[in-house]
C-alpha cells in the first residue's frame, strides 16, 4: 500500500480554440519517450468522444463501494496502429471502462505506439463538457518533440497513492472478460429506457437480465442467456453516452447450466457508435473488486506457460487486436498455447482484452506489475503451504495443514475441485481458487514431475 | 534538570501558557535542546495526556524542538488532537526563536488534516487556520482545507453567515476552489449553528456580497457554471444551485453563457437541467436564443426521464411552433422526441402539439410523424390516425416475447464422497448455498455404510466449528444453528448415542423460542436423524427429494419402502410423514398401482394417500390482525398502519407434526430460520407454505422474496395467501426483491395458476390501507408486462381499480396504474362493471389533475371497444434454453 503513482505531465491538459491536447506521462512507446505522443489529428465525432472521455474520467475517480472519498488515479491511453484505447479502474477495483477511439473516429497521423498515462485535470473535464456540434476537433495525444524541448522538466506532478490492488484488478479483468461471450443486444430507444430503468447508484441488488422481445428486463435468476448486472447502478456512468450509441450489448460468461452453484458474476456493457465504443466492465458484486477475484491465480501457479509467454511478449506488436494465427505460424506454437501464454501475459498487465472483437491486444501499463503479480496473497500463501510440507496427497483427496488447522481438499482428475476451508465454503471457487487448492494445484504438478524424472 | 528546564515542565503541567511563551522568549538554543528532551520524555506519560496541557505542550514544543520537521510532527501527534489551539502564541514562540520555519510547518499540518472524518476535520481545521492568521502565510488551496473552512461558514458567536464572511480572511483565495473541490458542495447548504441553520445561508451571503461588490459576480457565476458541468451527484450540486438563484444572473450574463446552458440540458441533475431551462426561456422570450440552439436543447431535454422537464418543455416547443410558422415542421419533428416517453400522458401532450400544428408543415414531414406516431400507447395510434392521417402498415412494437422461467424441475444431485460431503458442511457454517437435503441424505448414508470414512472427513469442518462457536452462549431466543442441527446427528454418529436435547426436539419441543413453525419442522426431521441414527440406523432416506423443489417421484417412494420392507429396518416417522408431503399433485396411475402391494404400515399409508390423489388441502382465508405494537419501534416499524393481513390457515389432518402446519389461527407474529428451506416442507401445497411465510412477506425482510420464485415452482392451488404473497413482493422495498416477484407472478399467470384480477383487488386494497406502497408495485408491473401477456398486466391494473377509486384520496401511483392499464387493456376484454362506474365517476369531475386525465382516458379506451390499439402480435410464450 505504500505505493505512489506519480503522474509528472509536461503541462496540463487542455481543449482550446486549437483543439484537445493531452497530456502523457509515463508508461512505454516504441520512441522510448518519457511524455509519449500517439497520435495528431482529428476527431470525427467529437461530442460522443467527449462524453465518451468523460465517462471514463468518472469511472477512475470513483469509488462504488464505499464511496468516502474520490479516487484520483488517471485514466491510460494505448495507442495502437488505428485506433486509441482508454481505459480506467474505479477506485474500488469492483468497474473497469473503456473507450475504443475506432479508425473511422480517427483522422489522422498515428505517431507511435505504447501505452501511457494521460492527465484528466477538472479544467478539462469542464471544457469536455462543454464539446458539442458536429465539426472535427483536433486532437493532440501527447506533445510533439518541439513544445518538449523548449520546455524544462514535468510543470504537472501529482502523486497519488496506488493501491497494489489496483494493478491485480487490471490483470483479472482481463482473463475474466476472455470468458465472456455477446449475450443482449438492444437498439438506441431501448437502451436509453434500460439504463434509465436501473436501480439506483448505491444499490448492491444481485439482478439478471435477460431479453424480452425488443428490449431487456430483469429477472432474479441466472437463467441461461442471462447477464448478471450486480449493482447495476454502476451503470450509470454509461447513461450520459447512450443518447449517440445506436446499439448496446451486453456480455458475459456461460451461466444457467444444471447443477450450477453461481450467485453472480462479472459482465460488460457496451454502447456502440460508428466510430467509437464505450463499455463498462462489473465485477460480480459492489463491495468485490476485480482484484480479489483469482481469476489469474491458477495460470501463475503452474510455471510451464511462462517461457511461451516470455517468447510470445517479444513477438506482440502495435496491431489493433493481436492475431493468434499469426503468431501460431510465427513461434511454431500449436494456437492453444499462444492463448494460454496470452493469458498468463495478462496476468502481468501486458495484454487485454477486447470482448467487442473476442481478441486480446497488446498494452503494458505503465506501472511495474510483475512485481504486484508476486503479492498475490494466495500464491504467496499456498508456495509457503508446499514449502512447509503441509500437504498431504492421498487417493482422490488431499488433506492441507495451515497452522493448527486441517483441511480437505477434493482432487478429481488431478485438479483441485474443493475445499472445506472458509474462503471456498463462501465463494465455492467463483473467487478463484482458495490457496489450499493451489498448493495441492502445486503438489500434484510436482509430483508428477517427479514420478516423470 | 536546569532550572528554566524545570520551571517549563511547571508551567507545562498547570497549563500556563502565555507564562511559558514569555519564558522561552529569551532563551538560547543549548537551553531549548535541554528542554526539549525533557518534553519528549514528558509527553510519552500519563500526566501529559490531560488535554488541558495540551496548549502549553504544543507551544513548548514550537518553541524547543530542534528543527521545523520536528515541531510539525509534534504538533501533529495523535494525542493532542481533541485540544489543539493557541496558534497565535506557537506562531510567537516560533519568531521568538528568530526561526522562519511558520510557512514549512503550516504546509505539514494541513497536509495531516483529515480526509475522511468530518468531525475530525472542523476541528482541526481551526487550529490550522490560526496558525495561518497569525503566520500571515498564505492560504493553502488543498482540498480538505477547502471543505474545512466551507465546515465553519454555520458557526460563531452571535455573527450571521453574512458578517462573518465579510471579514474572512480565506475568501478571496478560497472562493474559485470552492466550485473545484469535490465533496465541498454538501456544506454549502448543510450549515448549522447559531445563526447558520438556513440552508441557503451560505449562498445568499455570497450573493449579497457580490451585490455589493465584495467578491466578482462572474467568479461566481463561472464557478457555478463551471461545476454544474462537471457533474455530480445532486447533493454535491445543491448548494450551487441555490448560489444561482440567488445571483439570480441578469439576462446578458444568460446570453452570455448560453452555450453553458444548452450543455447542462442533456445529462445533468434534474434540478440542474430545470434551472438551465429556465435560463434558455427567458432568453428565448427576450428574443435572444437562436432557434437551431432551442432546438437541440429541446430534443435532448425531450429524451430525458423527468417529467417536469418534458412537459414545461412540450409548451414551451408549443409556443415557438405557434411563433416560428417558417420552420414549423423542424419544431414538430423536435416535439416528435417525446412521443418516446413512457408516459402516456406525455406522449399524449406531445401528439396534440404536433396535431395543433401538423397543417403547417409540408405532406412528408406530416407522414413522417404519422408514422412515427403508430408507435405510440394506449389509444394514441388510433387518434393520430384519424388526425394526421394513415402512416400504412407499421411494423410491431415487439411486446414480450420471451418468458424465461427457470428450468422447474432439475434432479437432486447425490453427494458422491465423504470430501464432497465434507466441503458442503463446511458451506453450510458459511452461510452458503443450502444444501441440506444432500447433507443430510450423505451423512444417513454414509453413516451406514462408511463410518470410519465420515467421521475422518467431517472430524475437522467439526471442530473448527466447535471452536469457533466456543466462546458464544446459545441464546434461547434462537436455537441451534442449523449447522449444529445436522452436526448432531454426525455427533450421535461419533459417540454412538444420542446427545441430549435431541428426543425433545424430534417430538417438536426446545429448539429456540422464536422458531419459526416451518423451522420447528424442518429441526423435527433433523433431531430424528440424530436420535435414531445410531440405534436404528436406516440405509437410506425416505424424504430426499427427486428435484430441486423438494418433490419426490412417487415410483421412487414405491422402490424406497419396498427395499425397507426387504431389508427389515423401520423406516423413522417424521421422515415418512415428510416423504408423503412430498409426493407430488399428479401421479403416475402404475405408481399407484405397485403401491397397492405394499405391505408394511408406510407402505400401506403411502397407498392408502396415493388411491386418494394426494393429501387434501386445507382451507385458508384472509384474516385483517391488529399489528403488535411495542417501544422499540423503528421509524420504519412506527409508519407501518395498525392492520396487517395475514391469512388463517383451517386444516385437519390425521397425523399430529402435519396438523402443526394445517392449522394457523391467528396467524404468528413473527418467527424466525432458514426460509430457502421452507417450501420444500410442503411442495405441493404452496397456499399453506405461503399462509406460514407471509409474516416475513409482509415485513419484507431483503432476500425474503427469493422464497416466493421456489413457491413459483411447486405445485398446488394459489388462494389468498399466494395472492397476498406476490402483492408483498410487487410492492417490496428493495429491486431485488421486486424483481422475484414479478418472475414468480410470470411463471403463476403464463401457467394460469394465480387469478390476475384476484391479485389486482388485493394490490388495490392493500395499497388504500397502507400496507404497501403503489407505486413500487407499480413499477414492478411495467417490468412484468415485459414478459407476461398483456392481457394479464391489464387484468390485474383493472382489478385494482375499484379499491383504489373508491377511495376519497386514491393512493400515491393511482394515475401511473391507470396509464399503465390503458397502455395493455385489450378492447374486449371483460371488465369488472365496478371499474367502469368507478372510473366514469371520477372522468366526470373534471379538470385537469393527472388522475383525472388518466381515469378518462381508461374510461374512453374501455368504452370504445371496438377501436383497435396498435398491432401487437401475440406470440406464444416461449421457455428459455
Amino acid at each position: 500500500m505504500a505505493d505512489v503513482a506519480t503522474y509528472a505531465y509536461l503541462r496540463p491538459s487542455l481543449l482550446t480554440a486549437d483543439g484537445l491536447a493531452l497530456a502523457t506521462s509515463g508508461g512505454v512507446s516504441g520512441s522510448a519517450s518519457e511524455h509519449p505522443r500517439f497520435f495528431t489529428g482529428f476527431l470525427t465525432t467529437p461530442e460522443p468522444a467527449a462524453v465518451g472521455l468523460l465517462a471514463v474520467a468518472e469511472v477512475a475517480r470513483a469509488r462504488y463501494f464505499q464511496p468516502l472519498n474520490r479516487a484520483s488515479l488517471d485514466p491510460v491511453v494505448t495507442g495502437s496502429r488505428d485506433r486509441l484505447r482508454f481505459e480506467s479502474f474505479s477506485g474500488c477495483c469492483g468497474v473497469y471502462a473503456r473507450l475504443d477511439v475506432l479508425p473511422g473516429g480517427l483522422d489522422g497521423e498515428t505517431v507511435d505506439h505504447g501505452t501511457t498515462n494521460v492527465d484528466v485535470n477538472p479544467e478539462l473535464r469542464q471544457a469536455l463538457a462543454r464539446v458539442g456540434g458536429a465539426d472535427p476537433l483536433h486532437l493532440d495525444c501527447g506533445q510533439d518533440g518541439l513544445t518538449v524541448s523548449t520546455l524544462d522538466g514535468a510543470v504537472v506532478e501529482r502523486k497519488v497513492p496506488l493501491p497494489t490492488r489496483w494493478l491485480r484488478g487490471f490483470a483479472e479483468v482481463h482473463v475474466i472478460a476472455s470468458r465472456f461471450d455477446p449475450r443482449l443486444e438492444v437498439g438506441s430507444t431501448d437502451a436509453a429506457a434500460f439504463l434509465r430503468r436501473l436501480p439506483a447508484a448505491t444499490d448492491r441488488s444481485i439482478l439478471w437480465v435477460v431479453p424480452a422481445g425488443r428490449s431487456l428486463r430483469l429477472t432474479s435468476r441466472p437463467v441461461p442467456g442471462a447477464v448478471c448486472a450486480a449493482g447495476a447502478g454502476r451503470l450509470a456512468a454509461l447513461r450520459p453516452f447512450a443518447r449517440f450509441a445506436t446499439v448496446l450489448r451486453a456480455y458475459g460468461p456461460v451461466v444457467g447450466t444444471g447443477g450450477s452453484t453461481l450467485v453472480t458474476a462479472a459482465s460488460t456493457w457496451e454502447l456502440e457508435t460508428p466510430s467509437l465504443r464505450l463499455s463498462l466492465t462489473l465485477s460480480p458484486e459492489p463491495a468485490r473488486g476485480f482484484s480479489g477475484e483469482g481469476a489469474v491465480l491458477e495460470a501463475l501457479a503452474g510455471d510451464d506457460v511462462a517461457d511461451d509467454a516470455e517468447l510470445i511478449g517479444n513477438l506482440l506488436g502495435w496491431d489493433p487486436t493481436i492475431d493468434v494465427d499469426r503468431l501460431a505460424t510465427g513461434t511454431g506454437l500449436p494456437a492453444a498455447r499462444i492463448r494460454a501464454a496470452l493469458t498468463y501475459l495478462g496476468t502481468s498487465g501486458r495484454v487485454g482484452f477486447d470482448v467487442a472483437e473476442a481478441a486480446h491486444f497488446h498494452r503494458v501499463l505503465p506501472f511495474d506489475p510483475q512485481r504486484v503479480a508476486r503479492l498475490n496473497p494466495r500464491l504467496v500463501g499456498a508456495q509457503q503451504l508446499v514449502e512447509s510440507g503441509g500437504v498431504d496427497l492421498v487417493a482422490d483427496a488431499a488433506w492441507v495443514r495451515s497452522g493448527d488447522e486441517r483441511y480437505q481438499v477434493r482432487v478429481v482428475d488431478g485438479q483441485p475441485v474443493s475445499c472445506t476451508c472458509p474462503w471456498w465454503a463462501r465463494h465455492r471457487g467463483d473467487r478463484g481458487p482458495c490457496k489450499h487448492a493451489l498448493a495441492v494445484q502445486m503438489a500434484v504438478s510436482k509430483s508428477a514431475v517427479d514420478s516423470d524424472a | 534538570m536546569s532550572d528554566v528546564t524545570a520551571e517549563v515542565m511547571v508551567l507545562v503541567r498547570h497549563g500556563r501558557v502565555d507564562d511559558l511563551v514569555r519564558v522561552l522568549a529569551p532563551l538560547a538554543p543549548p537551553m531549548r535542546r535541554g528542554i526539549a528532551a525533557a518534553l519528549k520524555e514528558y509527553v510519552k506519560t500519563r500526566d501529559a495526556q490531560q488535554r488541558i496541557r495540551t496548549p502549553a505542550l504544543l507551544v513548548a514544543g514550537a518553541g524547543c524542538l530542534p528543527t521545523a520537521v520536528q515541531v510539525a510532527a509534534w504538533l501533529n501527534r495523535r494525542e493532542f488532537r481533541f485540544q489543539r489551539g493557541r496558534g497565535a502564541l506557537i506562531i510567537q514562540a516560533l519568531t521568538d526563536r528568530g526561526v522562519t520555519w511558520a510557512p514549512e510547518i503550516i504546509g505539514r499540518v494541513v497536509d495531516a488534516l483529515p480526509t475522511r472524518d468530518d468531525w475530525q476535520l472542523e476541528i482541526e481545521w481551526r487550529f490550522a487556520a490560526e496558525l495561518i492568521v497569525a503566520s500571515g502565510a498564505p492560504t493553502p488551496r488543498d482540498d480538505p482545507f477547502v471543505i474545512g473552512w466551507a465546515m465553519q461558514q454555520g458557526y460563531g458567536r452571535g455573527l450571521t453567515t453574512l458578517e462573518r464572511l465579510r471579514s474572512d480572511p480565506f475568501l478571496p483565495d478560497l472562493l474559485p476552489r470552492l466550485f473545484e473541490v469535490d465533496g465541498v458542495g454538501a456544506y454549502l447548504t448543510s450549515l448549522t449553528g447559531e445563526t447558520g441553520s438556513s440552508i441557503t445561508a451560505f449562498p445568499a451571503a455570497l450573493a449579497t456580497l457580490a451585490a455589493e461588490g465584495q467578491v466578482d459576480r462572474d467568479v461566481l457565476l463561472d464557478g457555478c457554471l463551471g461545476r454544474f458541468l462537471r457533474g455530480g451527484p445532486a447533493a454535491q450540486l445543491r448548494g450551487s444551485v441555490q448560489l444561482h438563484t440567488a445571483l439570480a444572473p441578469t439576462e446578458a450574463e444568460t446570453e452570455a453563457r448560453t452555450l453553458d446552458y444548452a450543455r447542462l440540458l442533456p445529462a445533468t441533475a434534474p434540478a440542474v437541467a430545470t434551472l438551465a431551462q429556465t435560463a434558455l426561456r427567458r432568453l428565448d422570450r427576450a428574443g435572444r436564443l437562436e432557434l437551431d440552439t432551442l432546438l437541440e436543447g429541446a430534443a435532448a431535454i425531450l429524451r430525458r426521464s423527468d417529467r417536469a422537464l418534458v412537459r414545461a418543455q412540450l409548451s414551451w416547443l408549443d409556443s415557438v411552433a405557434r411563433r416560428e410558422r417558417d420552420r414549423v415542421g423542424d419544431v414538430l419533428e423536435t416535439v416528435e422526441h417525446a412521443f418516446g416517453q413512457e408516459d402516456v400522458g406525455l406522449q399524449e401532450r406531445a401528439l396534440a402539439i404536433v396535431e395543433a400544428h401538423a397543417s403547417a408543415c409540408t405532406p412528408e414531414v406530416r407522414a413522417r410523424l404519422a408514422a412515427r406516431a403508430a408507435r405510440l400507447s394506449a389509444d394514441l395510434p388510433a387518434r393520430a390516425r384519424s388526425s394526421l392521417g394513415d402512416p400504412g402498415p407499421v411494423a410491431s412494437a415487439g411486446v414480450a416475447a420471451v418468458v424465461a422461467v427457470p428450468a422447474r424441475r432439475e434432479t437432486v444431485r447425490a453427494i458422491g464422497s465423504s470430501a464432497e460431503l465434507a466441503a458442503e458442511l463446511a458451506a453450510l457454517g458459511q452461510g452458503g448455498k443450502v444444501e441440506l437435503e444432500r447433507v443430510l441424505e450423505a451423512i444417513v448414508r454414509l453413516a451406514a455404510t462408511d463410518r470410519a470414512g465420515l467421521l475422518n472427513a467431517v472430524a475437522p469442518v467439526m471442530a473448527r466449528h466447535e471452536k469457533a462457536t466456543a466462546e458464544y452462549a446459545a441464546s434461547p431466543w434462537f436455537g441451534p444453528s442449523l449447522l449444529d442441527k445436522v452436526l448432531d446427528i454426525v455427533r450421535t454418529v461419533r459417540d454412538k448415542r444420542p446427545g441430549p436435547g435431541l428426543a425433545a426436539r424430534a417430538r417438536g419441543e426446545g429448539g429456540g423460542w422464536i422458531d419459526h413453525a416451518l423451522e420447528r419442522f424442518v429441526a423435527r426431521r433433523l433431531a430424528e436423524a440424530g436420535l435414531w441414527v445410531s440405534e436404528r440406523p436406516v440405509p437410506f432416506l425416505l424424504s430426499t427429494p427427486t428435484w430441486t423443489t423438494g418433490h419426490i417421484d412417487p415410483h421412487a417412494l414405491v422402490d424406497r419402502i419396498a427395499a425397507a420392507e426387504a431389508g427389515g429396518g423401520r423406516p423413522w416417522s417424521t421422515d415418512m410423514t415428510q416423504a408423503i408431503l412430498r409426493l407430488p399433485r399428479t401421479i403416475d396411475p402404475d405408481a399407484t398401482a405397485r403401491a397397492a402391494r405394499l405391505a408394511s404400515p408406510e407402505g400401506r399409508l403411502l397407498a392408502e394417500v396415493l388411491r386418494a390423489g394426494g393429501t387434501p388441502d386445507p382451507r385458508t382465508r384472509r384474516v385483517v390482525v391488529r399489528r403488535l405494537r411495542g417501544r422499540g419501534e423503528s421509524v420504519a416499524d412506527k409508519a407501518r398502519p395498525d392492520d396487517a393481513v395475514f391469512v388463517a390457515v383451517d386444516g385437519v389432518h390425521a397425523d399430529p407434526v402435519v396438523q402443526t402446519l394445517f392449522r394457523l389461527d391467528p396467524p404468528v407474529p413473527m418467527g424466525h430460520g432458514a426460509e430457502v428451506l421452507w417450501p420444500a416442507v410442503l411442495p405441493s401445497h404452496r397456499e399453506v407454505i405461503a399462509a406460514h411465510m407471509l409474516d416475513h412477506f409482509e415485513y419484507g425482510f431483503r432476500g425474503t422474496f427469493d422464497a416466493l420464485v421456489l413457491l413459483a415452482e411447486c405445485e398446488g392451488p394459489c388462494g389468498p395467501a399466494m395472492v397476498l404473497a406476490v402483492a408483498y413482493g410487487l410492492s417490496a422495498q428493495h429491486p431485488e426483491g421486486r424483481i422475484a416477484a414479478v418472475d414468480a407472478l410470470v411463471a403463476l399467470l403464463s401457467s394460469g395458476e394465480l387469478e390476475p384480477g384476484a391479485l389486482g383487488a388485493e394490490l388495490g386494497a392493500l395499497s388504500v390501507g397502507g400496507q404497501v406502497k403503489l407505486s413500487r408495485a407499480v413499477t414492478s408491473l411495467t417490468e412484468l408486462a415485459k414478459a407476461a401477456p398483456e392481457a394479464a398486466v391489464a387484468s390485474v391494473a383493472l382489478g385494482s381499480v375499484p379499491s383504489l377509486l373508491a377511495h376519497a384520496k386514491p393512493p400515491h401511483g393511482t394515475p401511473d396504474l391507470l396509464a399503465l392499464a390503458s397502455r395493455h387493456v385489450r378492447p374486449g376484454s371483460t371488465v369488472d362493471a365496478d371499474a367502469v362506474t368507478h372510473l366514469a365517476a371520477v372522468a366526470a369531475r373534471g379538470g385537469s389533475s393527472r388522475l383525472v386525465t388518466e381515469a378518462s382516458r381508461l374510461h374512453r379506451i374501455l368504452a370504445a371497444g371496438s377501436v383497435q390499439p396498435a398491432t401487437r402480435p401475440a406470440r406464444a410464450p416461449a421457455t428459455a434454453g
